[in-house]
């Protein structure tokens, strides 16, 4: 049957007997939610009543990424991952991953990859990982047809299953081997790329990477070839949030993952980086982030997501703060730190600088682009005041005031959240004496709340 | 020569600080050269030739002053000159900070920066153009800073020479000079800055002739009468200027011209008549006739004089007859005011503080022992490595080398943290046109030069001493221009980007107005007034600061978003959809988005004061006044939000998040993400649901967003666009030229006049600044070089079509700022902003 076919349920069944698990999650993305049923049923029945399988939905975070949190609900000791990956290495689970093979024209396919490499000396071949199947194929019917030819490079998937990283150090690659998206070749950094897939995050990801390359997208689907628009509007928008980043007093770290290995030390890294820059921040788990979860949070003048390189990349003015890759926040937050045009969107390739601390102790003001004045740099010299203004919080602010609040235009004073509070107009609810049940003895008693949804509750009925 | 100089300083009452203005191409710097000259920088025969505050090299090559370059000069005046001196001196010597000022509009800001460190000016109006667009811009800025003018009526020699006019139309000519002139100073009067109108018998008007360096005041000639005909000198010059005539035929005064033919009015007898008698002769080569004159007069002509002729003869005869330095010096030590008188009035413009502490206090008796106050008016570029002098005036205290100093920024707030450094002053310097000299200290009334703070001013700042934590700043500059053409930079490869960072930084310090920031996109963007005074900055850019190409991309002009009419009343539900908010949108009254611009209105009034002014000049209800929640964008912004519902619940809860939604909608509005003008939202009603939990900032703000945008989108959304005030002098065969590029432009003439006593006329027009790139260039063109446009911003008009229509004129301007700014090219339709229940 085709479906237990592109599903490969029986090497994932080999797979798991062969490494002995017995509590399995399966994780789909949404859209093949439908087929996860007759998934599940057909492994049940190849593995035998030794193995339990879960299915895992709504993940909680990318679905590209490996819900280790949704495992260790169900205490699975091994995670199968269907669809679209970004083969982010795991923290403590092992997984195996299905692509979901999707039929590649290997001829038409060939000829595009042959007429490419006849235009320029050098090509890299990319894909969406459900044509891995057919590459191998692919190299092959290319090398019959051109003559060997040192500059096609196709590159290979870094593997099926992934196990949890002993350290949180990546292995070393040489300098002539790269990885991106699950994807490793040797080979210099490439001047022309032929992407075979669709549209999506996995090639903005390479196209940022080697912003500099031309990018060709073969679209098997529709057999078009497609040359794709240089992503460097992208990058000066980056640019600019950057710069935007630089002024902010308060940093929300949004953590986007809890499954790619090293995202703990890319949390320190970053809160260290704010910390050094002398602003103040605060890490927030909101799930996957939209507009409404942060807007809860108006004190946050810049959001840094820390996330795969797949979901890391948001860019939507519907969010009231800029979310920055990790990346973007070291370029924006580490003293001397230039952009000149390379790009990342791993938060594995962002270490800490070697001494944190610039040598230089006189606190020199920054030109912001944005304010187009200077901005200082608070040193640790403020950072003492800082601590003693703790006790601004719940100062009354004048309510016949106009409000100055703002996002944009938020007082220079504002450092952190409890600066932020005091200059709100409303400062929370007024927990009045009637509306407190105290009983007889003078002590208080917890009460049975409103039941219901919240559309309508019980009462309201 | 320093020593000399550092030695008059302390001499308080001996100083006068004053600026040159005027229209371009009026002269300033050409007599500013008599001044420099007299005090022995340069030669005599040089003087209107050299123009020595033209330090920079487009400056020489164009013609035009660009930067304001101040220049101190010292003079030892004769006793003969000062003996009716009746103000407080100390000894004859005088040292005078000039600051020579640039004329083109473009340049306004460096006016601005030079008038706040001068307490005088010298206002020169060519004689034959009269009074133009930029003389009456800058009187009205020198009346707001509270500088006395004194007048000078210059290129006089276009009279003799060019138009050849006869004693009365000459008169005429300067009557209506000095009459323009002083309309505008009674319009601008200043209590506290007395009467500031001119008159050439109080010694307030100069006339002159800068190329030739000649120039006279009436007691100039009351002098050389009053020995002559025994005469007192005081009502000889009263006899000189208006309705007084003489008849040599019965050698009588007459108030009234008796009809016969010889009877002349007394300036034109008695001055204009001499010079023209001396100047014809010596262009004539008159040898003869004129060594005899020259005896009558006590001027000797040298051996070497004797050889020239014509023109050169005659500039050295007018030269040593009436050197205008000697009028210009009477005008100066006499009409305007030292540092000690100036500052006295000045203080509560300066200071922003209360007037009655020891820094207003110390200001105002202009007190050398007090505590230091500086304001840094502008940044000038050192010759290498990129550095700047910190250019300013010192009102009270003395600033020496090595001084510890406070360092407040334009963004500081007293008490507060940002933008304060405390920094030393490595050295200070005064200026001397080309050059500076070290001294060790300036007292207050002078200008210096300080080196050692350019990292922590980027255009202006006030400097104070290490340990007055409690003075207040010095007030910031208003500038009569703003910068509404920009241009996107950008560099040839990314890896120069930090460079350009570098060089944009440099740019930003090197001119009081310019502006260099980010945009939305990413592109780095230079904002400045006009054609000009961006082709200057980018040039400095490349050249001066970065020595890399760029890349410009073409002029874009900022427009703005408004309504025509009232919304219905739009609801937008939140994500959760518990929450329901009811707005409508209202165009502002007219003349209250200017009000609050000039800032008559703005966040910080009281609110009672504010709502008073409200209903009586916006016939705003008083109550609705003291409901507005907030002024955006940047919480001062020209749109309101106003709180219009009655008895809702929870609604304190949720200001917070309509106001900071309302600052995000303002700056980026729904048409084309420009920021808002003349838009009132009112909160018309709200639904929240019961729980706080679910009526949060995050269900809130972007409904708010939305919400107010459906309402700017059924409001009847308009784009406004800049538009520029324009004059053109030109004779009257450059109209024709003048009228066909104006009506390619679009630009609308609202104003011909004829200039009585001259072949020139003056048109003013309304142009706008979208159109206005490569005008100036088209009209010389069309006017084989007759007519030079002066442009300054003017207003905000309506683009008359939909801009939701996108054939329409204002749909296709839409469509290109949305493109440019990567956007969708369509406007998102109401559907994405307003819910249904």
């Amino acid at each position: 049957m085709a479906l237990l076919d592109r599903y490969e349920v029986a090497s994932t069944a080999a797979h798991i007997q062969q490494h002995g698990f017995s509590r399995v999650g399966l994780q789909f993305p949404d859209n093949l939610l439908a087929d996860s049923v007759a998934v599940t049923s057909a492994l049940q029945s190849a593995c035998g009543p030794g193995v339990r399988f879960f299915i895992m939905a709504d993940t909680t975070f990318g679905s590209c990424c490996v819900d280790e949190v949704a495992a260790a609900h169900v205490n699975a000791d091994c995670v199968v991952h269907y669809g679209p990956a970004c083969l982010s290495p795991v923290t403590n689970l092992p997984a195996y991953f299905v692509f979901l093979r999707t039929p590649l024209d290997i001829n038409t396919c060939g000829e595009v990859v042959a007429d490419l490499v006849a235009k320029d000396e050098r090509l890299l071949v990319l894909y969406d990982l459900e044509y891995a199947h057919a590459i191998p194929e692919l190299r092959e019917t290319v090398r019959q047809e051109a003559p060997e030819n040192s500059g096609l490079t196709f590159a290979e998937i870094i593997g099926r299953e992934l196990n949890p990283c002993k350290c949180d150090k990546e292995p070393i690659l040489d300098n002539d081997e790269h990885s991106i998206g699950g994807l490793k070749w040797k080979g210099s950094t490439p001047t022309k790329i032929l992407w075979i897939g669709k549209e999506g995050p996995a090639l903005i990801n390479v196209m940022l990477t080697y912003n500099s390359a031309a990018t060709v997208r073969y679209d098997p689907a529709s057999g078009e070839q497609t040359s794709m628009s240089s992503q460097s509007s992208t990058l000066w928008r980056r640019y600019y949030l950057i710069e935007r980043a630089k002024d902010a007093n308060i940093v929300g770290i949004v953590v986007g993952t809890l499954g790619v290995a090293g995202y703990k030390q890319a949390i320190q890294n970053v809160k260290q980086m704010v910390k050094s820059a002398g602003k103040k921040s605060y890490t927030l788990a909101v799930g996957k982030p939209n507009p409404a979860k942060l807007a809860n949070f108006p004190e946050c003048d810049v959001f840094v997501l820390i996330a795969c390189p797949q979901t890391a990349l948001v860019d939507n003015k519907e969010f009231f703060a800029p979310l920055l890759t990790t990346f973007e926040a070291q370029l924006a937050f580490v003293r001397g730190k230039q952009w000149t045009g390379s790009y990342s969107l791993d938060f594995r390739d962002v270490q800490l600088p070697a001494d944190p601390q610039d040598s230089t102790t006189e606190e020199e003001p920054r030109f912001s682009f944005i304010s187009g004045g200077y901005v200082s740099s608070r040193t640790a010299v403020d950072n003492k005041d800082e601590e003693s203004s703790g006790d601004l919080v719940l100062v009354g602010s004048d309510s016949s005031s106009i409000g100055t609040l703002s996002t944009v235009g938020k007082s220079p004073g504002t450092r952190t959240a409890a600066d932020f509070f005091a200059s709100r107009s409303f400062q929370g609810l007024e927990l009045e004496a009637k509306s407190t049940k105290v009983s007889k003895d003078g002590d208080l008693r917890a009460v049975t709340g409103r039941k219901g949804r919240a559309a309508v509750y019980e009462d309201e009925q | 020569m320093a020593k000399e100089m550092r030695r008059i300083m302390d001499k308080t009452h001996n100083i006068r600080n004053l600026s040159v203005i005027a229209h371009v191409d009026h002269g300033k710097s050409t007599l500013t050269d008599s001044l420099v000259a007299a005090a022995g920088f340069i030669s005599l025969d040089n003087a209107g030739n050299v123009r020595m505050t033209d330090t920079r090299k487009d400056e020489v090559d164009r013609g035009i002053t660009i930067k304001s370059t101040g220049i101190s000069l010292l003079y030892t005046m004769p006793d003969a000159a000062l003996k009716d001196f009746r103000g407080s001196r100390d000894g004859n010597e005088y040292l005078i900070n000039l600051v020579d000022s640039p004329g083109h509009v473009d340049f306004s800001s460096e006016v601005t920066a030079a008038l706040r460190i001068t307490d005088g000016a010298l206002v020169v109006v060519d004689c034959v153009e009269g009074v133009c667009v930029q003389t009456e811009t800058v009187l009205r800025q020198a009346l707001g800073e509270r500088i006395k003018p004194v007048l000078v009526v210059n290129k006089m020699d276009r009279c003799f020479l060019e138009l050849q006019l006869d004693g009365e139309e000459a008169y005429q000519t300067f009557q209506r000079v000095i009459e323009n002139a002083n309309v505008i100073l009674s319009t601008y009067e200043d209590k506290l800055l007395g009467d500031v109108q001119v008159y050439p018998e109080r010694g307030t008007v100069g006339f002159g002739a800068g190329l030739h360096g000649w120039g006279f005041t009436l007691t100039t000639f009351a002098k050389m009468y009053a020995s002559k005909f025994k005469v007192d000198e005081k009502k000889m010059v009263e006899k000189l200027w208006g309705e007084n005539y003489f008849d040599p035929a019965t050698k009588k005064w007459t108030t009234r011209n008796t009809g016969s033919p010889t009877c002349t009015r007394g300036f034109v007898q008695f001055i204009y008549n001499p010079i023209k008698q001396i100047i014809d002769i010596a262009v004539n080569d008159q040898m003869d006739k004129l060594l005899p004159m020259l005896q009558k007069l006590n001027v000797t002509l040298k051996g070497e004089d004797k050889q020239k002729s014509g023109k050169a003869l005659m500039k050295r005869v007018m030269q040593l007859w009436l050197p205008a330095s000697d009028a210009l010096l009477e005008m100066i030590i006499y009409h305007l005011p030292s540092p000690v008188v100036a500052q006295k009035y000045r203080v509560e413009n300066l200071y922003e503080g209360p007037l009655d502490d020891k820094y207003a206090a110390a200001i105002r008796n202009c007190d050398p022992k007090g505590p230091l106050m500086v304001y840094v008016s502008k940044m000038i570029p050192a010759n290498d490595n990129g550095r700047f002098y910190a250019f300013g005036r010192v009102f009270s205290g003395t600033v020496a080398t090595g001084m510890k100093v406070r360092i407040m920024g334009p963004a500081y707030v007293p008490g507060g943290k940002t933008d304060l450094y405390v920094r030393s002053v490595q050295r200070t310097h005064i200026w001397m046109g080309k050059k500076q000299e070290t001294v060790d200290d300036v007292p207050c009334g002078n200008n210096a030069a300080m080196v050692g703070l350019d990292q922590f001013i980027v255009k202006n700042a006030t400097l104070t001493n290490e340990s007055e934590v409690d003075a207040h700043p010095i007030r910031a500059m208003k500038f009569s221009v703003s910068p509404v053409v920009r241009v996107a930079v950008q560099c040839e490869n990314a890896a120069d980007l930090p460079k350009l960072a570098e060089g944009l930084k440099r740019l930003a310090k090197s001119d009081p107005m310019v502006q260099c920031s980010i945009d939305e996109s990413g592109e780095h963007i230079v904002a400045g007034a006009g054609e000009l005074h961006l082709e200057i900055c980018l040039k400095d850019l490349q050249s001066e600061f970065m020595q890399t190409a760029i890349k410009v991309s073409d002029p874009v002009v900022s427009f703005r978003e408004t309504v025509l009419e009232r919304s219905r009343q739009v609801m937008s539900k939140s994500p959760n959809k518990h929450n329901r908010l009811y707005f409508e949108a209202r165009p502002l009254e007219d003349g209250l988005a200017d009000a609050i611009d000039e800032g008559r209105i703005g966040p910080r009034d009281d609110p009672k004061l504010r709502s008073k002014i409200m209903a009586e000049e916006f016939s705003w209800d008083k109550d609705q006044a003291r409901k507005i929640w907030s002024f955006g964008p940047e919480t001062s912004g020209p749109n309101l939000v106003v709180d219009a519902c009655k008895g809702v619940q929870y609604l304190n809860e949720i200001k917070d998040s309509v106001v900071a939604a309302f600052q995000i909608v303002s700056k980026e509005g729904a048409i084309a993400g420009e920021s808002m003008r003349g838009i009132g939202f009112e909160v018309c009603d709200v639904v929240l649901h019961s729980d706080a939990i679910h009526r949060g900032g995050g269900q809130i703000m972007p409904t708010a967003r939305r919400v107010m945008y459906a309402a700017q989108l059924c409001a009847n959304p308009r784009l406004l666009e800049p538009v520029y005030l324009v004059e053109i002098q030109a004779p009257e065969a450059a109209l024709g030229g003048i009228y066909s590029v104006l009506n390619q432009k679009r630009g609308h003439v609202f104003e011909e006049l004829r200039r009585p006593g001259t072949p020139l006329y003056s048109i003013k027009a309304y142009l706008p600044v979208i159109e206005s790139f490569g005008f100036s260039t088209q009209l010389r063109a069309a006017t084989s070089g007759q007519a030079f446009p002066q442009s300054v911003f003017d207003h905000w008009e309506m683009v008359a079509s939909d801009p939701l229509d996108p054939a329409s004129q204002a749909g296709v301007i839409v469509a290109g700022i949305r493109k440019r700014k990567g956007i969708k090219e369509a406007v998102p339709p109401l559907i994405e902003y307003e819910d249904h229940l």
